[in-house]
């Protein structure tokens, strides 16, 4: 499958300062998580794959145009939802929309017809009409959603979009991205620290440091050793469970609300119902599954 | 299909080609401010004082030995006139770039509504033409257009070949001359309004920068050297010296056109740079 | 238990069980509208997780009991003492507010001490537990550097060391991860976990639920003004029987195993979403659990493993807060 992004020896300095070291990547289509620490370079990398920034040396090439002579080309075809605010003083939502459209090329009445459409999508239907300013950080957050996808963009780029909200909106706000990137193919890059959102919404993910590609893994839990490892997490007298568990051979580590089990040679899981049954209902375990490396651990690694 | 889709529909309009990038910006600045009452209000003042002239110019044209005989001198309709109606015009060149300009691209900034627009296909450029073009439109609208309109009254009214001789290149050169003026002020109070946060301070600045220049330097140096190099700072007054030139009237100020018109050159250029530096470092992200 | 106003080297610890922080038919109004209505709690010491929608009072209750804002009726009670009525108090209290209101010329340690100072400690002393806050804080490497450079994650960084540097006996963080990366959040998690094990109130205001349930078991949930869930968030839960517990399966024949399993009368219900995935709904999760691992070894379908899908706070959160509106 063509990369959506592609970039060879990408390297950016402010001045004296080099941002970028010289990034190679290929980004899949589908959905991408962008991760990294303050100050890792992914708001430059950001910018010069929306052409904003001067590409030399190296090449960056988004949805097949060259960021260097095509900037135009490429930012006629990619949304933006910026994490800070950015209201344009005066208008309400459908406005607002609507001039985003048009900004990019549309007509004004096909801006208009598909604005309305876009906020009935993220729902803000019945506010449209209202003043920006009395928008709850929640509304805001969508309107920024709508006039990046007022235009029908093939990839879209998102930082920290459920900043400030509630726990339904950014539930609302995750599903809103998963719909739009597994439902109807549209690509989309998430920057984001939180990992559960990434988790919840994106295929595969890219971790920067330094200005340099650290880590690039699916999202999907890489299992630690298939058939060997299982975490058990729940409540009641874990201490036994692990004491039990090593008289048998099986290593056993403490991990949060739970242990982390490593079977004895030639063992398979059947060798912790046992001891789960000896136990009965001393021992309530409700999660019981292979152990993976999650994001959270290979963020850790990869930026240590 | 009895069921429609209610998710997310993709769109397959079509991108207007090579659309003017600008001109949404110019229409959506505008339309901010035009319906407001003050504005029409100032707009129709406006155009009260140009009706005015355009009494003069009736009875300069028509009644020109009458009043000739009661004022002892000839009075006419030619160049001098219309660049006179221009003149007159800066209050409102003033009025309608403080009101309409010091806030367009400070309430930008303060919104950060600036990644916005840098995150859609328009370039720095761009942005600076469609801001341009909101201060441009309500200048134009209380300048070149009326007076354009005036002479063309004078015109129909005193259809000799006499008269159009002598008045004929008014529109080219009002054009050139409304364009200079409007890059003048608009450059400056952009670079302004993106430097400042507050419009009290934004409209105070460019004042000063374009009305009168730092004036006691200019009476310093004045005093000291003689020469008033320093009022060339003075963009207004060298807007006036080069209207002036080119409409063959005379003004009270001292610096020679040619100069006066460099120095309006090198304003605007110089603003533009300012202008751009402050827009270029646009955090797209954080 | 008189409360000591004045800075000395040692701070009370307060023994874990001490209720430190009531609040006593608080109500606070906004003209017409009403931001808290007669709310009436105990936070102990530990970490609590303080939850609510937007605009569910959640903001005002948090500023109320810091003493950030007057309540219109009721008091705030801490250590039993009126917090309108003694100033001295403050002392207590540490404050992370969400706000970005720093003092950007002074270097990050310049800035601590000189909020140390305003506490009255002597330069020494202020001195000594501003580096003790910025190592716990992980921002030693950058104390001396202007907080204007500060990268957001650093900013809130130093937020939460003036919240503990005067070693409060309640601290108050209201979304204190925000702008953090990953391993910031999850340095930080640890030190709120300790600064709560040191026997410190530690209230968390946030949405993130996934990160207050790896900080603590003990919520606080305000809807409409009121308080809609106190205590510990597995009682809460079993409370909640509306909501049977929700555990996928993954097995080899799923619909051979619904067979077995719908047999017992711990399962209310099985769906076959796939055909190795099987989803069972159970309101008996202590019998349940207990006889799995029978079903696991005699049952004659492997099991592979299983999740509790809906054991988590999100999920907690949805239930309590449709049901209760």
């Amino acid at each position: 499958m063509k990369p959506i992004i592609e970039t060879h020896g990408l390297v950016q300095s402010y001045g004296p300062k080099v941002v970028l070291h010289g990034i190679d990547l290929s980004v899949p289509p589908g959905a991408v998580g962008l991760l990294g620490p303050n100050g890792a370079g992914k708001s430059t990398f950001l910018r010069s794959i929306l052409g904003l920034l001067h590409v030399e040396p190296g090449a960056v090439r988004v949805l097949g145009h060259d960021a260097r002579d095509e900037a135009l080309a490429i930012r006629r075809r990619v949304g933006l939802v910026p994490e800070s605010d950015c209201l344009i003083p005066g208008m309400n939502a459908v406005e607002m929309t609507t001039y985003a459209g048009e900004l990019v090329g549309m007509s004004h009445t096909d801006a208009k017809e598909r604005a309305h459409q876009v906020l009935y999508y993220v729902g803000l239907g019945e506010a449209r009409y209202r003043e920006l300013e009395s928008y709850s950080q929640g509304m805001k957050q969508r309107l920024k959603l709508a006039q990046a996808l007022v235009h029908d963009p093939d990839l879209l780029l998102l930082d920290e979009p459920t900043n400030g909200m509630d726990p339904p909106g950014r539930e609302s706000m995750l599903q809103l991205i998963r719909d739009v990137s597994h439902g109807q193919g549209m690509n989309v890059v998430l920057s984001t620290h939180l990992l559960p959102d990434v988790e919840q919404t994106c295929d595969h993910v890219i971790v920067l440091k330094d200005g340099r590609v650290a880590e690039e893994r699916p999202v999907e839990r890489q299992l630690i050793d298939a058939g060997r490892v299982y975490d058990l997490r729940g409540r009641g007298d874990l201490d036994a469970l692990a004491s039990m568990l090593r008289d048998r051979g099986h290593e056993v580590e403490a991990i949060q609300d739970g242990l982390r089990v490593r079977l004895a040679e030639g063992h398979r899981s059947d060798a912790i119902f046992a001891v789960l049954r000896e136990l009965g209902e001393s021992v309530q375990v409700r999660h019981f599954l292979e152990a993976g490396r999650s994001l959270q651990d290979s963020f850790v690694e990869a930026v240590s | 299909m009895p069921i429609y889709e209610q998710g997310y529909q993709r769109w397959n309009g079509e991108l207007q080609e090579r659309p003017l990038r600008w001109w949404p910006i110019v229409r959506q600045g505008v339309m901010a401010y035009l319906p407001q009452r003050k504005y029409l209000l100032l707009l129709g003042l406006a155009w009260i004082q140009k009706i005015f002239d355009g009494v003069q110019v009736y009875g300069r044209l028509k009644g020109g030995e009458v009043l000739e005989g009661l004022l002892g001198a000839r009075v006419d309709a030619g160049m001098p006139f219309f660049w006179a109606s221009m003149d007159n015009s800066m209050i409102w060149v003033v009025i309608f770039t403080i009101m309409v300009g010091s806030d367009l691209i400070a309430a930008d900034r303060r919104g950060k509504a600036l990644q916005l627009y840098f995150s859609k296909p328009i370039t720095r450029n761009d942005y600076i033409v469609g801001k341009i073009g909101v201060i441009a439109t309500f200048l134009l609208l209380t300048t070149w257009l009326p007076i354009l309109l005036l002479w063309l009254f004078a015109v129909m009214i005193e259809p000799t070949t006499a008269y159009f001789a002598r008045v004929w290149s008014v529109p080219l050169l009002m054009t050139v001359y409304s364009v200079l003026l409007v890059a003048t002020a608009g450059m400056i109070m952009l670079a302004v309004s993106a430097t400042a946060q507050r419009s009290v301070f934004i409209s105070v600045t460019w004042i000063v920068l374009f009305g009168y220049g730092f004036v006691p330097v200019i009476e310093l140096v004045q005093a000291i050297t003689g020469f008033e190099a320093w009022s060339l700072i003075n963009m207004a007054g060298n807007l006036g010296q080069i209207g002036a030139w080119w409409f063959g009237a005379e003004t009270g100020f001292d610096v020679p056109p040619v100069l006066a018109l460099g120095a309006v050159l090198v304003g605007i250029v110089a603003a533009y740079w300012w202008l751009r530096r402050k827009i270029e470092p646009v955090e797209v992200v954080l | 238990m008189s409360v000591p106003t004045t800075m000395g080297p040692e701070t009370p610890v307060m023994r874990p069980g001490t209720a430190v922080l009531e609040c006593d038919a608080l109500t606070r109004w906004y003209g017409q509208v009403i931001g808290v209505n007669s709310v009436s709690c105990t936070v102990h010491p530990g970490v609590t997780g303080l939850l609510g929608l937007n605009g569910a009072g959640k903001s005002t209750l948090f500023k109320l009991m810091a003493g950030q804002l007057k309540p219109s009726k009721g008091r705030v009670l801490l250590l039993g003492h009126d917090l309108a009525h003694d100033i001295g108090l403050y002392r207590w209290i540490g404050f992370c507010p969400e706000q970005d209101a720093l003092y950007e010329s002074m270097t990050g340690r310049e800035m601590l001490v000189y909020l140390l100072r305003l506490h009255g400690l002597s330069p020494r002393e202020a001195g000594a537990r501003a580096e003790g806050a910025l190592v716990r804080t992980h921002l030693i490497d950058d104390a001396d550097r202007p907080v204007g450079g500060y990268s957001k994650g650093m900013r809130q960084k130093i937020k939460l060391a003036q919240a503990m540097a005067h070693d409060p006996a309640v601290i108050f963080l209201d979304e204190p991860f925000n702008g953090m990366d990953p391993v910031s959040r999850h340095e930080s998690m640890a030190l709120i976990r300790e600064l709560g094990a040191e026997g410190k109130c530690v209230l968390v205001s946030s949405h993130i639920l996934h990160e207050v349930e790896q900080m603590t078991s003990t919520i606080l949930l305000i809807q409409n003004g009121r308080i809609l869930a106190e205590g510990n968030v597995s009682d809460i839960r079993d409370l909640v029987e509306r909501h049977p517990h929700r555990i996928a399966i993954e097995t080899d024949d799923a619909r051979a195993l619904a067979a077995i399993l719908i047999g017992a009368e711990d399962v209310l219900g099985v769906r076959v979403e796939a055909p190795t995935r099987l989803i069972v709904e159970s309101n008996h999760p202590r019998l349940f659990f207990g006889r799995l691992p029978e079903v696991a070894l005699d049952g004659g379908v492997p099991i592979r493993g299983y999740v509790t899908e809906d054991d988590d706070l999100k999920s907690l959160f949805e239930y309590l807060v449709e049901d209760g509106s």
